[in-house]
């Protein structure tokens, strides 16, 4: 990070600090993104979402917790918004098909596994182990790609999600235990 | 896939071998198409929020001369004045010895 965000600046609307806040904090929103939706062109949009949730939001910052926990937060709620609504698509797409009301228009997109961040050689791998990390519910998930995809600690996880560290431990032991019942299965 | 599986180790070591050398990352073009959507949706944000204002002041406007109307109706019907009850009630009351008057 080049310098330290002035909260009090971005509050105001300052745009120039909003500038020098996206570009500080637009590589770890676009990479957290990835890993709930792991297509790249997906994650682009959502961290715009994000970006624009921030400014629109930040007046009722109440700086109990750090700018980029709260961030990042937003983050995790945005992707996890749209998982529902992808479901909900294709819910909706399921019983038109069952009715024969399909439309072009409706058709699923933005599913490809499209991560940028995997070699080439390892992209089955890893979309294996994604869609399987996709599978699993959504707190478990949460935990799992925070800590175990992007690297972020434990303390840090546990302010994302507003639990305790030992929560974030017993959610990543189920989380594991659950992606081996299911990579096995596959 | 198989292959795989028995070598698939569930830590974050695991998807850092699978990662690539250059990390997922934008460029400074995602922080103008940011500021250029700014732009674009603060006026749209602006004016829904004036047609959200306007549609609750015609809401409440409508509330008002309704229960107006219903008001003045209500005065000139005869059929709503029940001013018999409150009489008859009264007298039997008063004729009873029950009513709360004292001379």
């Amino acid at each position: 990070m080049a310098r330290q965000i002035d909260v009090n600046k971005l509050k105001r609307g300052d745009r120039t600090e909003f500038e020098q806040f996206v570009n500080a904090f637009k590589d770890r929103v676009y990479s957290t993104c990835l890993s709930f939706i792991p297509n790249q062109h997906d994650a682009q949009d959502l961290s715009q979402e994000v970006f624009l949730e921030v400014y629109a939001s930040v007046a009722h910052f109440k700086e109990n917790a750090q700018l980029s926990t709260w961030v990042y937060r937003i983050a995790v709620n945005k992707c996890l918004e749209e998982i529902r609504r992808r479901k909900q698509q294709k819910r909706s797409a399921f019983f038109k098909g069952l009715l024969g009301i399909e439309s072009e228009a409706e058709q699923i997109s933005g599913d490809k596994f499209d991560h940028p961040g995997f070699q080439a050689e390892n992209k089955e791998k890893a979309e294996m182990l994604f869609a399987a990390i996709g599978s699993l519910p959504e707190n478990q998930k949460i935990a799992y790609n925070l800590t175990q995809v992007e690297g972020y600690s434990y303390d840090e996880a546990s302010k994302i999600m507003g639990t305790t560290i030992g929560a974030i431990e017993s959610l990543l032991f189920r989380a594991k235990k659950n992606l081996r019942k299911t990579i096995k299965r596959e | 896939m198989k292959t795989h599986q028995s070598n698939m180790d569930l830590n974050l070591g695991y998807l850092d071998k699978l990662k690539s050398a250059d990390q997922a990352s934008l460029g400074t073009d995602f922080t103008e198409s940011v500021m250029s959507r700014l732009d674009e949706e603060r006026p749209n944000a602006n004016s829904a929020i004036g047609i959200r204002a306007i549609a609750v002041i015609a809401v409440i406007l409508a509330v008002n001369i309704l229960g107006g109307i219903a008001y003045f109706n209500a005065g000139t019907d005869p059929a709503s004045v029940e001013d018999n009850d409150t009489i008859e009630s009264f007298s039997e009351s008063y004729f009873s010895g029950n009513a709360d008057y004292e001379y």
